[in-house]
Formats: C-alpha cells, structure tokens, sequence
C-alpha cells in the first residue's frame, strides 16, 4: 500500500512540476516577444481565479452527498457487523472492517489517477477513514484490554497514515482526517496521562476543548492563503463555537462561579467580534453575538433574577439582546458585506 | 528562518497541544514529588458498607463501635478489619479493634494539614464523546494541588474502604 502511494504521488507531482516549468518557460518567451501584455496575464489569473472559487461552490454541494454516501455506506458496514458480532470470528471481523478500509483507501487512490473519476476518491477515503480506526480496534481487543492507551495507538496509527498520505498525494481530505485523528490523540493520550486522578475532573475537558479550538482557529489562519482555505470554514467554526461554550462553561453557576472567567468571558466575546472584522469572518461574528447574548442571559439569570425579579430581568435581557442584534447588522453591513 | 516566518501560525497551533501535554505531565510528577503528609489515618475494610454513626462513633478522640447494631450483623461488623495507612511509604498495616482503640483520632474529612480521601474519577467514551464519573474502587489522598493514589488493602472485590479518622501524633 506504502508503494502505491509512493507511486502515485510521485507521479502527480512531477507531472505538476513539469507542465508548470514549461508554461512559466512559455510565458517569458511570449513576454519578450511582445505577444502578450501583463494585462492580459492578469485577467487570465482573475479568471481562472474567478473559475476556481466557482468551482469550489459546486464541489461543496457534490461533496456533501459524496460525504453523505461515504457515512451510509460505514454504516451498513457497522450495522451488519454489530448485528452478527457474536457470531464473526476474529478472522471475519477484520475483514470486515480492517479489510474493508484498507480496501476503500486503495480504491479512493486508484479513482484519483483519473481526473473523470476524481471527486469519487473523497467518499471512499471517507469511508477508510470511518471503518480503519474499528478495524484497528478489532486487532488490539483480541491482544489487550482496550482503553485510553489504545485510543491513543489507533489515532496515534490513523494520525501518521493520513499526514503521511497528504504529504504524499497532497489532498485535502487528508488534512481533515490528520485534524480529526490529531484531536482523538489529544484527548485519548491526555485522559491516558491522568488516570483516574480526582484533580481531573470536567474542568480538565473545558480547558483541553479550549486549547483543541485556539489550536483549529490557528489552523484555520495558517491555511487562509494556501491551497487548503476550503478547510478555514470547517475550522473556524468549530474552533469559535468550542473556545467560547468552554470559556462560559467554565464560569459555571453561582454559588460556585469562577470569577476569573466570568469576567474574563466579555472580553473574549468582543475579541471573538473585533476578529470578525478583522478577518471579515461571519463565522466570527455569529458566535460572537450568539454568545454574547448567552452570556447576558446567564449573567443575568445567576445574578439580577433573585434581586430585580425575574420579569424585570427579562426586561433588561431583552433590551441588551436587541443591542447585541443592532451591533450584529451593523458590523455585518459595515466590514463584511 | 524565513520558513519559520511564514509558518508561524502553523507552529504555533501545533505547539500548543504539545505544550499542553507537557504542562500536564509536569502537573501530575512534578507536585507529586514534593508532596509531604504528615498524618497517617484509620481505615477500616469489610464486605458491608460501613456507616459512621450507626456503626462507630469516636468520642474523645477514640473509636468506638456500636455494639447493638453489631450484634445483630445487619451492618457486617464482625467482618471489619482495621489498618493503619502510612501516607509517605503507602503501605498499610492490619491492626485489632483493640489496638485501634488506643489511637488517637481526628474524625475530620480534612486534615490538619490539608489532605483528604476522595474517590477517583472513572473516565469512559470514545472520541468524541466521553463522560466521567465516580470510580468507587480507586481513592486518592489529595490536597489543594495534588492527588496520590492509595495502596489498600483489598483483599476481595467485594471490600468496602471506610475512612474512620486521621491519626493524631
């Protein structure tokens, strides 16, 4: 399998090579003749840069059943194995599902030699991706008791094939899949590292998911001017949703609110809003404002409902949340539209 | 260096897990190495649950047990053994009722130098959906900072740990 990817994406990206040094080489011999102007060139790269980002719009509609169909068919084969588990042998059950990912990944790679048969690959790494971490699990639960440690070797495993396959093959999906795989590890391995030790309690979650989405909306920057920015969508919105639920969660409730957060949680909301203009990101605007009218609604339930009364409460929730609405439509119309 | 530059971001979102973990490796071994109790505690093991009041009381900074309700076996006293925890080498050692008569005990949760018993935390899921709970077979000695995983006494599953009290010197 190593080989054929090797192959692959050494054939791919000599390919890539070669057609782009012939075409600049092309270029500078029409540009000395006289042929073709800047002009020219420029409208050509805002066409086909025009081209590109209308292209992205249908692969984002096609992708999603693709990625739709990829999930049905991992389910099919978690149903059939699930239903009949007593029954399988260790022998079929890796076949079934270690197997079956390997399968689907060399499928996936075979479609992509094809630029007719392409998009195809997408579901079927879908797929590898769903059904390799059962299969692994199905191996290590036939030698040892599976627990965080195990976690962390099948996403640890999973990790290393798929940054090694977009290293290789230089697609997008694979980057997801590091993401995703990146995460589990971090999780799996951390909760591995703490055991059962009380000083771990929810708290240690609230702040791993706080570190997990500083780390995407990072990821999601880095990747704005590269060619995976179809990816910065996917991480901001996770990154902004997980930082700021972790960030109000961990204030939690009166009588054992934690000061530092609740009054630390506005000025990272209006951070979150300063960011959206910033990066002219409605992602970051609508959690931003989303949040900001949580955080009015918590701190005025755990606050102001015993001493104003709850009606009055309202009242003045209402108010700053029809301000919070106003700010909303104005930076929106104002920075990024 | 001009990599560096241009990937900075990158970087940086990629050593912030790591030194995430490490921050935690460092807050598991680095606090447990200087963490010091200076009370040892009582603690009893039986196939019962065992509950303070009905069962035992200490008055005057001795332990008694309740002898009505022993006598009747509803609460499983005959079976209860006692044992010493030393919390600097973590070993325990088995006493009689008699012996555990003679201590001197401070029936508090807390000690006086900060540390109490706690059960342990049963972490459980697949990514990405865990959930944690109370693991009732695994306690801790803790304080403010830190936490030590008991060595007790367990001689069957169905052993039940009860804190009794803190050992005065």
């Amino acid at each position: 399998m190593i080989i054929l990817i090797l192959s692959v994406g050494l054939k791919n990206n000599l390919y890539y090579i070669m057609n782009k040094k012939e075409l600049l080489q092309n270029i500078k011999e029409l540009v000395e003749q006289k042929i073709i102007t800047k002009d020219e060139i420029d409208t050509a790269y805002n066409i086909g840069n025009q081209g590109a980002v209308l292209l992205k719009k249908k692969f984002e509609i096609v992708d999603i059943l693709y990625y739709v169909g990829g999930t049905i068919v991992f389910l099919g084969i978690f149903i059939l194995v699930g239903q009949n588990w007593s029954t399988l042998g260790f022998g079929t059950k890796l076949l079934a599902t270690f197997g079956a990912g390997i399968v689907a990944y060399i499928v996936g790679i075979l479609f992509s030699q094809d630029h007719r048969t392409e998009t195809i690959s997408t579901p079927f790494y879908l797929i590898s991706a769903l059904v390799l971490p059962i299969g692994l699990w199905v191996i290590f639960e036939n030698i040892m008791e599976v627990g965080y440690g195990v976690q962390s070797l099948i996403s640890g495993i999973l990790l290393i094939t798929y940054l090694f396959s977009y290293f290789v093959l230089r697609k997008n999906v694979f980057v997801l899949f590091s993401i995703i795989f990146g995460t589990w590890l971090f999780f799996s391995f951390t909760n591995f590292m703490a055991g059962s030790m009380p000083t771990f309690d929810w708290q240690f979650y609230a702040y791993r998911t706080l570190i997990v989405s500083v780390t995407y909306v990072l990821l999601g920057y880095s990747f704005s001017e590269t060619k995976q920015s179809p990816l910065k969508g996917f991480l901001y919105l996770f990154g902004v949703f997980g930082f700021l639920v972790s960030a109000l969660s961990l204030g939690e409730w009166e009588p054992h609110q934690n000061i530092f957060w609740e009054l630390i949680y506005p000025v990272l909301v209006f951070g979150v809003l300063f960011l959206s203009v910033t990066l002219k990101s409605k992602i970051f605007l609508t959690w931003g404002a989303l949040f900001l009218v949580a955080y009015i609604f918590k701190i005025t339930a755990e606050y102001f409902s015993n001493n104003l009364g709850w009606p009055l409460a309202l009242v003045v929730a209402g108010f700053l949340m029809i301000g919070v609405g106003y700010m909303f439509f104005s930076l929106k119309k104002k920075y990024l539209n | 260096m001009n990599m560096i530059k241009k990937n900075l971001t990158l970087i940086l979102a990629i050593s912030i897990p790591i030194a995430m973990i490490l921050l935690i490796a460092i807050s598991i071994y680095l606090p447990s190495l200087f963490m010091n109790p200076q009370y040892e505690f009582l603690y009893s093991m039986s196939r019962h649950f065992i509950y303070s009041n009905d069962n035992y009381v200490i008055e005057n900074e001795k332990l008694l047990l309740n002898i009505e309700s022993s006598k009747d076996g509803t609460y499983g006293i005959p079976d209860m053994k006692f044992y010493i925890y030393n919390t600097i080498n973590n070993t325990s050692k088995e006493i009689s009722y008699e012996e555990a008569q003679k201590l001197r005990l401070d029936p508090n949760i807390k000690s006086i130098d900060g540390f109490e018993i706690v059960d342990g935390n049963h972490e459980s899921g697949f990514f990405p959906f865990y959930y944690s709970s109370r693991d009732y077979d695994s306690h801790y000695l803790k304080n403010s900072i830190t936490s030590k995983k008991l060595n007790l006494k367990v001689t069957s599953n169905y052993d039940n740990f009860n804190f009794i009290g803190w050992i005065k010197k």
